[in-house]
């Protein structure tokens, strides 16, 4: 009954999440932060009444885009005078602003009317993953990854590389590329 | 409206379709597929009649891989295990082992990939160090091998593949 009790009183309440945006990719967890910040994931859901929750996005320096999207993917922009047109493709942006692209992917998603500025201003961006204790502080929650980030080589120990199954053997005369030869031969003869 | 007259309206092709459903008589639902995998029997015995589909046996033999032969593996190393869902570039501990210890791809002789699996595995390779997962590996003058540690432009930022993505840069 008292659990039942809270999650009433967070639905009325304007809750705080937090969002490591950490090799994950931009237009993919915009679509997800904003439900949270519209109010999408309450059940008494309704665009009039105000009841969209803060999300705070760390990491957003490690964002990542799919294949060779930084280098093609751009932003343009008209100032509305003569000449006025400029185009910055993805990479460039980030390197100017490293909040830019994630900003952007989440303003495009909300639907343009007068209520999308007000819902704006309660995505928080940081870079790094170095935030203010004061909005520290307000958390409750985390919202869950999309992708699962991916493990490096160097991340398995030795032990767990041993264990793992091999697919091939090798075979018994050794046939090394021929690269390879010419330097071996040198080390064995000094 | 006599029951040939509709007979006859129907396509030519449905009218092919009919025929091969080994059923004397026109019915409103359809038996089997084009396909034929399964064969329509009727049978009658006074007043009962019985419909069965018998399964049609069919030989795959010529369209498999010759798994062994004597006892000796025949199909590719990859192709033997038939993997699913399919080898991604995130799976590094496999991809490990078709490298050398300076991180280049081992040749189809000693692999013993087929030439199919070995394009694939360079694709998945070269994903895999643009996504600075080996950069364990390193070039004889020690910087590591396509990392996204590299500070040139777009390449220093991380990025992800899906399994339609070909290697073009």
């Amino acid at each position: 009954m008292a659990y039942n009790r809270v999650l009433q009183w967070s639905v009325m309440t304007r809750s705080w999440w937090l969002y490591d945006a950490e090799n994950q990719c931009a237009f993919k967890s915009a679509r997800k932060i904003v439900d949270y910040l519209q109010g999408k994931h309450k059940p008494i859901y309704h665009p009039l009444s105000d009841i969209g929750d803060h999300v705070v996005v760390i990491n957003t320096k490690l964002v990542a885009m799919r294949d060779d999207r930084w280098r093609k993917f751009t932003y343009s922009h008209h100032t509305g005078y003569a000449g006025g047109f400029s185009r910055a493709s993805a990479w460039r942006l980030h390197d100017m602003d490293p909040t830019k692209v994630m900003h952007k992917a989440c303003y495009q998603r909300i639907k343009g009317n007068l209520l999308r500025p007000n819902i704006m201003r309660r995505l928080h961006l940081f870079p790094d993953d170095n935030v203010p204790d004061e909005i520290m502080a307000n958390i409750s929650d985390q919202i869950q990854q999309i992708q699962i980030v991916p493990k490096q080589l160097e991340d398995y120990s030795q032990l767990e590389r041993d264990n793992f199954p091999q697919i091939f053997e090798w075979p018994e005369k050794e046939m090394m590329p021929k690269k390879k030869q010419p330097e071996l031969l040198q080390t064995e003869d000094t | 409206m006599n029951v040939i007259q509709q007979v006859y309206s129907i396509s030519r092709p449905v009218q092919q379709l009919l025929r091969y459903t080994c059923i004397s008589s026109y019915r409103h639902f359809t038996t089997s597929t084009t396909k034929h995998r399964r064969e329509i029997i009727e049978k009658t015995e006074g007043n009962t009649t019985v419909i069965e589909g018998n399964i049609i046996p069919v030989d795959h033999s010529k369209l498999l891989k010759p798994q062994t032969v004597e006892g000796n593996t025949v199909a590719c190393p990859l192709c033997r295990l038939d993997l699913h869902p399919k080898l991604k570039y995130t799976d590094v501990l496999i991809l490990r082992q078709f490298l050398t210890p300076e991180g280049e791809q081992l040749p189809k002789k000693i692999s013993g990939l087929c030439y199919k699996q070995h394009r694939e595995v360079k694709n998945l390779i070269r994903q895999a160090y643009r996504a600075g997962l080996l950069s364990e590996y390193q070039f004889p003058e020690g910087h590591p091998r396509r990392s996204q540690r590299s500070t040139w432009k777009w390449k220093k930022y991380n990025v992800y593949f899906e399994e339609e993505d070909k290697f073009r840069f």
